[in-house]
């Protein structure tokens, strides 16, 4: 049986040539997804360790749920106190503040990626530095400032040169006494970074007399243990519970962790899309085997014949499947790691400077690629295999024509049934009622909907194919007759190569429907909540600093303006949901701001009040008077009152506090900048004035934000959108790929199968263009069958998600956009470009080889 | 150049020193070697000899199925070694008519349509009278829109036959059509491809091994070794016969 298996394994070997790529495809993404996502773990590891190498003990406090960088600032007495514990060789307050955007000597930001913009105080023990002078010295005083050398290399600055860095205080000029290295590397894994005198950056970051941490090197003949114990005795000494003292080591694995959760949800993100492509080549597998075993039927059958048990066929065609998956797995791996040495490349040249090193290829990698890859090819191929063992004996006598097959009653019922089961699972999992395993829900879920569809669509297939046909067979002669009554033959063929482009479309038309909804949607509530003139933000809505806001507010032509800062809180304790919190001044409130309030009371506001949404109002039973408990990261748990419920939609999140109760909740240097600001022109100055005024300033010393109207505003997110969309199809690509090579693959086969009828049509006067043609228009019906499927069930799924997301508080103007045209459209030239080599393959047949085909 | 043959009525098709070599030196096998003869206009000519005498090879040259290694083949007077690919393909479509032994119909379409199929392919609508008189010949009227696998193996010869007669070419060239059926519609086919020389001046070649088959034509056309080796007129299965065990088949 083995021998018979590799005469099959070789003489199919160009449509298991095609069926391995898609699997290598799937799994080279998956692969690579690891590899990549380990790597930039590993480079931040590193380099959190390198920095805090000379680090023995870091102190930090402890109110909250903060993470390595969150808590609250310490006093500086703190200092003094620590400073005297034995066996402390020296400690150093420390701030890292934000946001120190450096700005290029052409006056442009600094920026890579988004990549945050760090200003660091310095050191007087080197030993404690995460950084040291690759150059020059230490900065001192109000006018000087020391760079990493990574953005001094990339932007011409030498130590010497003048540097103007925006802080929280504005824009200032200072001199470069010094270039930072940080252990092998000079940055900061993208983020740029400035460091000042301590009592400067502790002025600038509104740390006065405070720091953000302690960190503390411990005497070489000390125990550190000991030390650790004696410091934190001190800290609890001062205020129990409000301070903790960790190791350098452990810091350095918190503030790693903080990346590693941003690294893990983009290895989500990305694996998302390779499991997607891993499925959709099972699909190709199942066609591949249930053709091959279909053409071996005669074989099978004289294999039975000879005494062959149907377990010995079943095992003869899973082996082939073994085969296939594991040389398939393998040069996946192999290509995963190209491709992740690519993109380190790519990462490294866009100014994320790694150290130099070996990719990670991690043990997990390995097996999760391998494991993925041949599972897939093997379970894919079970159901043909199954098929095979049921080949009868006697068909070897027979002449055995493959069995044309449409959708059963029994197929259809099935393929409902999964949809249903897998649709239920999916709405399950986004609205939390479902499994809590996310794998299992979404990838259970979206799986059984996807094969459910795919089974449902044989019943369909034929009647679908005929309507699709219809302008073909009108239009393009006895080519397109046929391609239509080809494509029409075997229902279950086309509707299984349909399905497999189905699911990249379905994808595709889903977050094109999302996409066009968000945007109408924000539009919409920009169009409602605007009552500003102009704003003033970046894209991202990355904090800037706060000193526009006040440069601004001073101007005459400026009148009423208002800033706006997003934070998050837990609802109730630290165990509660998320919920997002903005900052918003009180001036800005149904003025600058449309919020629908009724009698708003703004010294309440003021005093620590908390404005609601009518959607959470009605979700968790408040009303104004009642007083709410709120988690924050930095200062733990605070009860307070609701002084309303807001009914307009803008696009505040949940909960609106005023900016004096957002800053004495979020000390931390991230929130203590502005991510929005809202202003009007002064009574009797034309928009265009103050707008050209405060464009003036924006330009000169905040070039990270632009200055926008409503309508301008709307054009930014939904350009924003837009490059979201581009993202997502680009991922998309490789699933609309891989089934694309299985209508390639349907179509080869087919043309193989048929080639006796080729002939015949060659032999009676076809011209090799009418052969292209047929098959060409063959695999345009299917593609295009393939993307209406897809545009249906994508439409289907938009309208879904916005009713979920409707219940989760995001009321969405579901918007089916004329877009979607091109999903089609897409399909279409798919199908035309999948059918070249095989229609090139069907005109070129031999004529008088092909009518003596048996 | 053999230029003896005088012919008494109009030449549909005709090989003159047609030869066809596979493999080189040693291993050459020479599939025609130098073969000519000509086929008259309105005369059902068949073609027999044993096995690798050459006579499928003869007829796959003369449709422009295959080409020659040297010599020519011409089909009213035109010379299929000049033509191209593509050139040859439209001549296949209006000159020639095709009947094989088996698997002549396309499966999508109805006997209607593949009886129309040559006519379709090139864009142009069949002479609707002459359709009539040939579906009513066949006797295929109350079968048209039936699919190929709704057929008899006859019924669907004869749809295959109706098919080169719709779009009247100058030749039809039929290989062992009655190959694969009963005897009772054999002799329907034959009946049929007579009748379609006889009344409507169709030219037929007919290969086949058969000598019931072959006592139909007018003519026999005897193939041994690449060459032609006889010639009969007015044929009985008997003389057939006898002309065979002289050729050793």
């Amino acid at each position: 049986m083995l021998r018979a298996t590799i005469r099959s394994l070789i003489a199919h070997k160009l449509r298991l040539v095609l069926t391995a790529i898609s699997v290598v495809v799937g799994v080279s993404f998956v692969a690579g997804t690891f590899v990549l996502t380990d790597t930039v773990k590993g480079t931040f590891g590193n380099l959190f360790s390198e920095i805090n190498a000379g680090v023995d003990l870091h102190v930090r406090s402890t109110t909250g749920f903060g993470d390595a960088n969150g808590g609250e600032p310490l006093s500086a007495s703190v200092l003094g106190v620590l400073a005297e514990v034995p066996g402390v060789a020296s400690a150093e307050g420390i701030v890292i503040g934000f946001p120190a955007q450096v700005l290029d000597k052409t006056g442009d930001a600094v920026s890579n990626g988004g990549a945050p913009a760090l200003g660091w105080s310095t050191y007087a023990d080197p030993e404690l530095s995460p950084f040291f002078y690759k150059v020059g010295r230490a900065p001192v005083g109000d006018t000087e400032v020391a760079i990493d050398a990574a953005t001094a290399d990339s932007h011409d600055f030498v130590v010497g040169d003048l540097v103007k860095i925006v802080t929280p205080e504005g824009p200032t000029v200072y001199t470069i006494t010094g270039l930072l290295g940080f252990g092998e590397v000079d940055n900061l894994g993208g983020a740029t970074v400035a460091a000042f005198d301590t009592p400067v950056a502790q002025r600038i970051f509104d740390r006065e007399g405070r720091f953000d941490a302690v960190e503390i090197r411990v005497d070489d003949a000390a125990n550190m243990l000991a030390v650790q114990a004696a410091v934190q005795q001190a800290l609890d000494a001062i205020e129990p519970e409000s301070f903790e003292a960790v190791t350098g080591e452990q810091n350095a694995e918190d503030q790693a962790d903080d990346l590693n959760q941003i690294v893990d949800a983009i290895n989500r993100f990305l694996l998302m899309f390779g499991y997607v492509a891993l499925f959709v080549s099972t699909y190709n597998i199942v066609n591949t085997f249930s053709i091959i075993v279909t053409q071996r039927t005669r074989e099978l059958a004289l294999l039975r014949a000879l005494g062959a048990s149907g377990r010995q066929v079943v095992s003869s065609v899973l082996i082939e499947a073994l085969v296939v998956g594991v040389v398939a797995s393998l040069a996946g791996l192999g290509l995963g790691l190209g491709i992740a040495a690519l993109i380190k490349a790519v990462l490294a040249s866009g100014g994320l400077e790694a150290p130099p090193g070996a990719l990670k290829l991690l043990p997990r990698t390995v097996i999760v690629a391998l494991l993925s890859g041949i599972v897939t090819t093997v379970i894919a191929a079970v159901a043909p295999a199954l098929r095979a063992a049921r080949v009868a004996p006697i068909a070897a006598i027979r002449d055995a024509q493959p069995p044309t097959t449409g959708g059963g009653t029994r197929r259809t019922a099935v393929g409902a049934g999964l949809a249903v089961v897998g649709l239920v699972l999916l709405i399950g999992v986004m609205t939390d009622h479902g499994p809590s395993n996310e794998i299992v829900g979404a990838g259970g879920g979206a799986g059984a909907l996807f094969i459910g569809v795919s089974l449902v669509a044989t019943l369909v297939a034929r009647p679908a194919a005929r309507l699709i046909g219809a302008g073909i067979a009108r239009f393009r002669g006895v080519p397109g007759r046929l391609a239509r009554e080809n494509s029409m033959r075997t229902p279950r063929r086309t509707s299984s190569t349909a399905s497999a482009l189905m699911i990249g479309l379905t994808l595709v038309t889903l977050v094109l429907v999302l996409a066009a909804s968000v945007t109408t949607t924000v539009a919409r509530v920009v169009d409602e909540s605007f009552g500003s003139d102009v704003a003033i933000s970046n894209e991202q809505f990355v904090p800037f600093s706060p000193a526009l806001h006040d440069t601004l507010a001073a101007l005459p032509e400026v009148g009423e303006i208002g800033r706006f800062r997003f934070g998050q809180a837990r609802f109730g304790t630290a165990e509660g949901d998320d919920v997002g919190i903005d900052g918003i001044d009180a001036t800005a409130i149904d003025t600058l701001y449309r919020m629908g309030i009724a009698d708003f009371d703004a010294v309440a506001f003021e005093a620590g009040g908390l404005l609601v949404s009518q959607r959470e109002a009605d979700k968790r039973g408040l009303a104004a008077g009642d007083r709410l408990a709120l988690t924050f990261a930095a200062t733990g748990t605070r009860e307070l009152p609701v002084v309303a419920v807001y009914t307009a939609r803008n696009f505040s999140s949940t909960y609106v506090v005023s900016t004096a109760t957002f800053e004495a909740n979020f000390p931390q240097a991230q929130f203590r900048a502005d991510n929005l600001l809202m202003m009007k022109a002064a009574p009797g100055v034309p928009v265009a004035a103050m707008r050209d005024v405060v464009e003036r300033i924006v330009e000169r010393d905040y070039p990270n934000v632009t200055v926008k109207n409503q309508a301008e505003l709307k054009a930014e997110r939904k350009e924003q959108i837009q490059q979201f969309l581009f993202i997502f199809f680009a991922m998309l690509a490789f699933s609309i790929l891989i089934a694309s090579i299985g209508v390639t693959n349907t179509l080869a086969l087919s043309v193989f199968e048929r080639t006796r009828e080729l002939g015949l049509l060659r032999a009676i006067g076809m011209t090799r263009s009418q052969m292209r043609s047929m098959v060409r228009w063959e695999a345009v019906i299917i593609a295009v069958f393939g993307g209406l499927l897809g545009l249906a069930l994508g439409i289907f799924l938009g309208f879904v998600m916005a009713g979920i997301f409707d219940s989760l508080g995001f009321a969405l103007d579901i918007v089916v956009p004329l877009s979607l045209v091109w999903v089609v459209v897409v399909a279409f030239v798919l199908g035309l470009i999948a059918a070249a080599l095989p229609a090139r393959r069907a005109a070129r047949l031999d004529i008088l080889n092909a009518i003596a085909t048996e | 150049m053999a230029q003896t043959h005088t012919p008494v009525r109009t030449i549909a098709a005709r090989a003159v020193d047609a030869r066809k070599i596979y493999g080189k030196d040693d291993t050459a096998v020479h599939a025609l070697d130098g073969v000519t003869v000509d086929f008259e206009a309105g005369r059902f000519t068949a073609i027999m000899g044993p096995s690798g005498s050459g006579k499928s090879t003869l007829m796959h040259c003369l449709a422009g199925l295959d080409t020659l290694t040297d010599g020519h083949v011409f089909i009213d007077d035109i010379d299929l070694t000049t033509l191209k690919e593509k050139d040859l393909t439209l001549l296949r479509r209006e000159r020639v008519g095709f009947v094989f032994q088996s698997y002549n119909l396309v499966p999508t379409l109805t006997a209607i349509e593949n009886i129309t199929l040559p006519k379709s392919l090139a864009g142009t609508k069949p002479d609707q009278a002459w359709l009539d008189t040939v579906i009513d010949t066949v006797g295929l009227r109350n079968r048209l829109s039936h699919k190929p696998s709704e057929l008899s193996g006859g019924q669907q010869q004869r749809v295959a036959v109706a098919r080169t007669m719709a779009s009247r070419p100058t030749i039809i060239f039929a290989d062992e059509p009655t190959g694969n059926l009963d005897s009772k519609s054999s002799t329907e086919i034959l009946e049929f491809m007579r009748r379609a020389v006889r009344e409507f001046g169709q030219t037929i070649v007919m290969v086949t091994h058969d000598p019931n088959a072959a006592s139909y034509a007018d003519r026999v056309i005897f193939l041994a070794d690449g060459r032609v080796s006889g010639e009969m007129v007015d044929p009985t299965p008997e003389r057939i016969l006898d002309k065979l065990k002289g050729l050793g088949a």
